[in-house]
Formats: structure tokens, C-alpha cells, sequence
């Protein structure tokens, strides 16, 4: 379980200085999938950027990241590097820019194996296959660069890395938002089922609180960096208490959204 | 990736016969007659007029052009006006020495260059940041001939740790050891200097390039599974920079001429450029072409191995199907 206490995030440049995360306690129990919604800029990302302390060195951060008895965020580089990918690993929008563009798919797959588990170039080639064959891709995409994938293939791999430790924790940061509406329903089940096959915890950050909410057992609502509001998604969307979720319903049903 | 490379092959030959097109006509139409400039005013117009006839400069152009494009291609130079010797016989024992200063010099600051770069993006705002930048501001901005004659003036004749001139010592010392340290010795300063002003540009342009892809999506990414520093930064980063990089390094490349010309000539290296310029000074246009063709050469080999390195470094390029191609 990783217990997030009392966290405050600042971002500091030369002219002003910026609030993301506000005083935010949260507790993430293993094997649970808990999702943060809300507006863009509402501190989400840098919550749970903090989890993994990847937050830029200009951010101040005050409060605790506790992970089986130990401070992430004063944790020592060794126990950080050791923790990153092999207890929570990370889920970014693939389409965007998140592999790297010279290196092959199977390159990139294989290196956390070989790197993080020790796995010779042999095996970390089997297991590649393996992984790309779960998320539904064919072995051969092995052989191909980021250039040559559409979105949604590039996401998936970005899901087969990252289960490629088997985690305690998959932190998701908008993995489905640049996707088209298709793509985006089968990304989201494929990361789904990755995750209740393995047993997995998931992290899931998203403005679309319709499909969160479907994901989800334990929805937490962000707004101007604090948690607003709490609980399991169908009580939220049942009968909302704060003004935010209100908005953020009503925004989806206006255009007729997947609700 | 054939396609590509018969792109590439089409390029560097159409490179060349413009290079050799150039030689041709630019030293026709520069003033100054050959012929009067070597033979004595006071010979009678029938003798300058068999002095041309000996030459071939009283054929038509076209077909003097055609003879010239055949003789550059198998490297067939003629005589040179001022030494009556062959000049490919001259060039040979020069190429060598061009080679081995222009090589290091390109190799060492572009390595250098490149690391410090890479170490200067590492952590914005640092002291090896502002190191970096400061002294690569100034590297660049120094013009080449004032540095390498305030360095000949204070390494070599002040404080006489360098030789002053030439590429080998008089006599030549015996043993083959003796002699390449002797050779070595002389390059020293001319290639030193080089790299003193070519790393800055290296250093700042490597360093803009990787403060650009250390913010990128995949950095974070990389870190986030928990990798070294190190392979962050190289297999990662570095790796992803490298094509740009080497794209410079394809511009920089016909550098190789005006380096070649002034750091032999303040140095008094017995290499292509000095003889280029030597040429060019006495109007012996079929040397000063040769000289010139010669580094035209080189630039164009090099530019193709790193186009194959280019290929190599990024994978886009392979592919050459891009729209509209």
C-alpha cells in the first residue's frame, strides 16, 4: 500500500511561484484501482509524478509518500532506482513522445528486462513476445521503430513496458486521451485486463470522468490542487457533493459523452 | 535503403563534376595570363604562342573542359607551370599530412565538443553549465589566423616548446618511433589550435540539443523505470540527439578547405592547402586546381561517411519512403 500524507507540491520559477497539490492525503491499498479526475492543470499529474518523485527539480514538495514503511520522497537514489518500475511503474500517453524515437519497440521492451531484471538477451527477446502478444500485438512489431506505429500500438507497448516487472502499482497518466474514441475503448480494456489478470493496482489519471468512473472502485475528484471529493464512482456520479464534479458531469452529458 | 544510397551516390558525383566545373572555369576567367606570368615579357609572340600550343591553351574550351574532366578523374594533374614537375607527384606526400591534421582536428573537437556538451546539459544552471558556455562562446568567436599566430608566438618562438614551422624536423630523425613522435611533435600546435576553436560551437550546439531532449516525454519515462544516470543520458538521450549531431558534422566538413589553407600557411605545413595557396599566388591554375580538387575530394568522401554513419544513427532515414519521394 502506498499512503500519500499531507502532500504539497510548488512550482518556483524566477518570476512567481505556483501551487499544483494542496495538503492531499490519499491511500492507494494494493490490488486497488483508484482514479483521480479533474480539470487540466488541477495538480494531478504532479500528485502522482510525486509518487514516483519524477516531479522537476524547480518543484518544492512538502509531506509524506510512505511506501512499506519508507519515505519515497526522501528515500536514498538506490532504494528510489530499485523501487521505480519494479514496485510502481508508469503509463504515459504513448502517442505523444514517450518512446524513444531511434530505439526499436523490442529494444526498448527488453532493456527494462535485462536492466531491471537481469535477463539475458535470449530470454528478454521470448519475453518481449510474450508482452507485446498480452496487449495485443504481434511479436514482429518487435522489430519496429515508434515512427512506424499508429497511436493506440504505440500505447499499447507503452502498457507492455510497463507491466514488463510486473508492478505492485500501474500509474496511468491519461493513457487513452489522445486516442480516437475506438481505440481508446480497447486501450482501456487492454490495460484493464493487464491488470485484474496480474493483480495489479492501478492509478488512473483522466479528465473523462465517465470512463474513470467505469474503471474504477475508488474515484477521488482533484480541483485547483486539493481532493474535493471521495469515494466509489457510483455514489460520486449518483449524487455529486462538490460544485467541481457537478461541472465535470455536466460537461460530458452537454455533448452527449459516453456517460 | 538502396534507393537511398543510389541518391546519395548521384549526389556526390554530381558534387564533383560541379567541384571540377568550378576549377576549370574560375581560374580561366581569373586575371592574369599564364603564359606571361612564366616566360620572360621580352620572348617574341611566336614563342608565346608555342608556349600555349605546349600547354593545350589554344583548343577550343568545350574540348579543353572534356580533357580536364578525364584527367581529374584519373587523377592525371600535367605539369605544374612553376616546378615543371608532375603536380600529382607534388600532392601525393601532401595528402597525408592534410589528412592526418584536418582529421584530428575534426575528430578531436567534435569529441570534445560533444562531451562537454553533453555534461553542460546535465544540470541547467550549473558551474559546468556556465564553464561550458562561456568558454565556448569564446572558442567560436576568435578568428582562426590571430590565435594560431599568437600561439606559434608564445609556444614556439617565446617559449620554444613547438616547432616553428614545417611537419618534420631537419634532419629528419632516424628510427620509425623517433620519426612518428617527430611528426606528432609538429602537429601538436596546428591541430591543438584547431580544436581550441572548433570545440566552442560543438560544445554549445550538443548542449542546446540535449537540454531540448532531456525534457522530452521519453526522458521521464526512462527514469521512471529506474536506469542509471548514465544510460538515461547516453542510450537514451544522447542516442536520440546523435542524427542532428551528425548533421553538423556534415556542415562542418567543408570547413576542411579554408582550415586546410590557413593553418598550413601559418604553420608552414607541407600539406594541400599551403600548396593551394602557393599555387594560386604564382598562377599555376593546373596545380592550384589539382589542390583544389584534391580537398574537394576529401570533403566529399567524408561527407559520405557520414551520411552512412547518419543512416546508421536514425532510423527514419532507412525507411526513404517519405511523401513525396
Amino acid at each position: 500500500m502506498i499512503a500519500v500524507r499531507n502532500l504539497s507540491v510548488t512550482y518556483r520559477t524566477a518570476a512567481r511561484s505556483v501551487q499544483a497539490v494542496t495538503d492531499v492525503s490519499l491511500d492507494l491499498p494494493k490490488g486497488s484501482i483508484t482514479a483521480i479526475v479533474g480539470e487540466s492543470g488541477g495538480g494531478k499529474s504532479s500528485l502522482v509524478y510525486g509518487i514516483l518523485r519524477l516531479l522537476p527539480p524547480q518543484a518544492k514538495v512538502s509531506g509524506s509518500i510512505i511506501y512499506d514503511g519508507t519515505d519515497i520522497l526522501s528515500a536514498k537514489e538506490s532504494w528510489l532506482r530499485d523501487f521505480r518500475w519494479k514496485k510502481a511503474a508508469l503509463v504515459t500517453q504513448g502517442a505523444m513522445n514517450s518512446l524513444t524515437p531511434v530505439l526499436t519497440v523490442g529494444y526498448q521492451i527488453g532493456e527494462v528486462l535485462r536492466i531491471r531484471l537481469g535477463l539475458s538477451r535470449k530470454e528478454a527477446d521470448k519475453r518481449t513476445a510474450e508482452l507485446l502478444g498480452m496487449t495485443n500485438l504481434s511479436p514482429e512489431y518487435a522489430k519496429r521503430y515508434p515512427h512506424e506505429l499508429s497511436g493506440g500500438q504505440k500505447q499499447r507497448v507503452v502498457i507492455a513496458m510497463a507491466v514488463a516487472c510486473s508492478p505492485e502499482l500501474l500509474i496511468a497518466d491519461e493513457p487513452t486521451s489522445a486516442l480516437d474514441v475506438i481505440t481508446q475503448a480497447e486501450v482501456a480494456a487492454t490495460l484493464l485486463d493487464m491488470v485484474r489478470e496480474k493483480g495489479m493496482g492501478l492509478l488512473l489519471v483522466s479528465h473523462d470522468l465517465p470512463l474513470a468512473a467505469s474503471l474504477c472502485e475508488n474515484l477521488a475528484v482533484m480541483h485547483k490542487g486539493r481532493i474535493v471529493e471521495t469515494g466509489p464512482p457510483e455514489k460520486i456520479l449518483g449524487s455529486p457533493s462538490h460544485p467541481h464534479t457537478k461541472e465535470l458531469l455536466s460537461a460530458f452529458s452537454l455533448i452527449g459523452g459516453p456517460g | 535503403m538502396r534507393s537511398y544510397w543510389i541518391r546519395r551516390a548521384i549526389g556526390a558525383a554530381a558534387v564533383l563534376l560541379l567541384v571540377i566545373a568550378a576549377n576549370f572555369f574560375l581560374f580561366r576567367i581569373m586575371p592574369g595570363d599564364v603564359v606571361s606570368s612564366i616566360v620572360d615579357p621580352r620572348f617574341s609572340p611566336e614563342a608565346k604562342e608555342r608556349m600555349r600550343e605546349v600547354f593545350g591553351l589554344d583548343q577550343p574550351l568545350l574540348r579543353q573542359f572534356v580533357i580536364y574532366v578525364r584527367r581529374m578523374l584519373t587523377f592525371d594533374f600535367g605539369i605544374s607551370f612553376l616546378s615543371q614537375r608532375p603536380i600529382w607527384d607534388e600532392l601525393r606526400s601532401r595528402v597525408p599530412n592534410t589528412i592526418a591534421l584536418l582529421g584530428s582536428a575534426l575528430l578531436i573537437s567534435s569529441a570534445l565538443g560533444t562531451w562537454l556538451g553533453v555534461q553542460a546539459a546535465r544540470k541547467r544552471g550549473g558551474i559546468t553549465e556556465k564553464v561550458v558556455l562561456i568558454s565556448g562562446s569564446i572558442s567560436f568567436s576568435f578568428p582562426s589566423f590571430f590565435v594560431q599566430l599568437v600561439l606559434l608566438l608564445f609556444l614556439a618562438y617565446t617559449l620554444p616548446v613547438f616547432p616553428l614551422r614545417g611537419s618534420v624536423s631537419i634532419p629528419v630523425p632516424q628510427g620509425a618511433i623517433d620519426r612518428m613522435l617527430d611528426y606528432i611533435w609538429h602537429l601538436l600546435l596546428p591541430a591543438g589550435s584547431l580544436v581550441l576553436l572548433g570545440f566552442g560551437s560543438w560544445a554549445i550546439y550538443v548542449r542546446n540539443l540535449m537540454v531540448k531532449t532531456l525534457g522530452e516525454d521519453f526522458i521521464l519515462l526512462a527514469r521512471a523505470k529506474g536506469f542509471s544516470e548514465s544510460r538515461v543520458l547516453w542510450n537514451h538521450a544522447f542516442r536520440s540527439a546523435l542524427p542532428p549531431i551528425l548533421t553538423i558534422f556534415l556542415l562542418a566538413l567543408p570547413g576542411i578547405v579554408s582550415g586546410a589553407v590557413i593553418t598550413e600557411t601559418v604553420f608552414s605545413l607541407h600539406g594541400v592547402g599551403k600548396y593551394l595557396l602557393d599555387s594560386i599566388m604564382g598562377h599555376d591554375y593546373p596545380a592550384a586546381g589539382a589542390a583544389f580538387y584534391i580537398l574537394g575530394l576529401l570533403t566529399i568522401i567524408s561527407n559520405l561517411a557520414a551520411d552512412a554513419a547518419y543512416a546508421i544513427a536514425d532510423p527514419r532515414i532507412k525507411v526513404g519512403r517519405r511523401a513525396g519521394m
